[in-house]
């Protein structure tokens, strides 16, 4: 029986009257690596935030290690390694003396963990974090996380800030060490290319809904963009068969979880008739597009 | 953990600290030099006698030391908690919050405090070359006050630096504001003995004030 390290039931929040997000729910299994994924402003950091207890929600709850995310106690927080979006650190400290002041709280602390990377990166031990740039400041924060040996950690959007360079070094660290640790990973991200070998399952959020909850791969898989020309407008709305439509004058692109012959019925039975659908192969980022739409 | 506490506010406020005490003791020399220009222009007895006839305040100069002081401290050791929503970062270790805001603001309280005493303490030396002890004594009493609106002040500040709400942020300021005005209210140097017991509870209520926005932080708001 697999066991959730995080519970997510029935979670609603609003800003005022603005809705971030409707009945979400969502579980991490143990040792998995769980992607939250959405466009900007979807409710992504809103959500880390509700699970560390920064914020109530309206509804619903979010439980970590069986404890309530706003009642979260010391010892199950030793357990987490937080990376707060825009990789915040206290800035007044240098390499060594953030290792140190850290290395107090964590009973399983590992300094070698955080000194690797310092060394790989070539950094200077009285290097000043504020002084650093945002791709430094990430690999400081990372190695902080790591030397934690946590078993749960929540990464809010680490890309956020990196080029593509950094991005790949983080993810790379990363995984080679949930793998070896076997920790638990839940992710929030925008920017999703670097993602594919990383995670297990996902849920991608929109306006207010679910966009998407299955096996990251399973994804990749079945998610399709068909392309095609129509003289004339088509006005269909998402469904069980089109999760995306977009156009460019005459020239549409269907992306739909269906396969070819049944979009074509199913554009048939709407009186659309289409000569010549071509299926696309479709990078991680063009079916993420695909899926969240452009705007 | 509270040694990785210490060693946090200490690299953050040394320099500040330092600071204070330099500048504090600058105005202890000051002082100083004015009572022995005084007291080779005028002649001693005619000094002491304005000092104890008219109550002049011959070290009115520390007066608002300890009010720079506690803006300056507070704003150094809250602002680079608090802007990019970085008080995550302390609220996310695992102690209790309120014990951790507590030992930070404690670090804060003792060290302007011990450095509050050796100013005093300098006070205390250079009046003891020029004034008999009755002087000494009432003048010491009165800058008690002085050093009271400074943790006041050091209080007020830090919680309208930790606030999240910009209404509370202002109500905190201005009930602040008022406070320090109280404290600093101009008195005869040697009026200060039956109200210091109402300083010092007014001292303690800021301290308990200021636990309520670090709890809200930590607990979350809907």
């Amino acid at each position: 029986m697999s066991e959730y390290i995080i519970e997510c039931k029935n979670l609603n929040h609003k800003y005022g009257d603005f809705l971030v997000y409707n009945d979400l729910n969502f579980n991490v299994e143990k040792g998995k690596i769980f992607g939250l994924l959405g466009k900007n402003g979807m409710g992504k950091t809103t959500t880390i935030n509700i699970m560390m207890g920064f914020l109530r929600p309206t509804s619903g709850s979010i439980k970590i290690f069986g404890e309530e995310s706003h009642k979260i106690s010391p010892a199950t927080r030793a357990r987490i390694g937080l990376l707060h979006e825009g990789h915040v650190a206290y800035e007044f400290f240098n390499v060594e003396q953030v290792e140190q002041f850290y290395s107090r709280f964590y009973p399983k602390w590992k300094r070698e963990y955080y000194y690797d990377l310092m060394d790989k990166m070539g950094m200077n031990y009285d290097h000043k974090i504020s002084k650093m740039s945002c791709g430094q400041r990430s690999q400081v924060v990372l190695g902080l996380i790591m030397a934690q040996v946590p078993d749960l950690m929540i990464l809010d959007d680490y890309s956020m800030g990196l080029d593509a360079g950094y991005r790949r070094l983080f993810i790379e660290y990363l995984k080679n060490f949930v793998e070896e640790k076997n920790t638990t990973v839940l992710i929030t991200s925008h920017i999703i290319q670097d993602l594919e070998k990383l995670i297990d399952d996902t849920i991608i959020i929109g306006r207010n809904k679910v966009l998407l909850q299955m096996n990251f791969q399973e994804f990749l898989q079945k998610f399709h963009q068909y392309d095609f020309q129509f003289d004339g407008k088509i006005d269909l709305q998402s469904d069980e068969t089109i999760s995306n439509i977009e156009s460019i004058n005459n020239n549409y692109s269907i992306y739909s979880f269906k396969e070819k012959n049944e979009v074509l019925q199913y554009l048939n039975s709407k009186n659309i008739q289409i000569n010549d659908m071509s299926e696309i192969k479709m990078s991680l980022e063009d079916a993420f597009i695909g899926l969240t739409g452009k705007y | 953990m509270f040694k990785s506490l210490f060693e946090k506010e200490w690299i953050k406020l040394r320099w500040v600290l330092l600071a204070y005490i330099i500048i504090g003791y600058a105005a202890i020399f000051s002082i100083g030099s004015d009572l022995q220009y005084g007291i080779k222009m005028h002649g001693a007895v005619k000094y002491w006698s304005n000092v104890i006839t008219y109550h002049t305040n011959f070290f009115s100069i520390l007066k608002y030391l300890p009010i720079f002081g506690a803006i300056t401290l507070a704003v150094i050791q809250f602002v680079p908690e608090s802007i990019n929503k970085r008080y995550r970062l302390s609220f996310h270790l695992p102690m209790n919050e309120q014990k951790l805001l507590i030992f930070m603001l404690l670090f804060g309280i003792v060290s302007m405090l011990l450095l509050d005493v050796l100013i005093a303490l300098g006070l205390f030396v250079v009046s003891g070359m020029f004034f008999p002890s009755d002087i000494v004594s009432i003048s010491l009493v009165s800058i008690v006050p002085w050093f009271l609106a400074g943790i006041i002040t050091y209080l007020g500040t830090s919680t309208v630096v930790i606030e999240p709400n910009w209404v509370q942020k202002v109500v905190i300021g201005i009930t602040t504001y008022f406070t320090f005005e109280l404290l600093m209210a101009e008195r005869l140097f040697t009026q200060y003995n039956n109200v210091l017991i109402y300083y010092f509870l007014i001292t303690l209520i800021y301290g308990i004030i200021i636990l309520f926005p670090g709890h809200r932080l930590r607990k979350g708001s809907k």
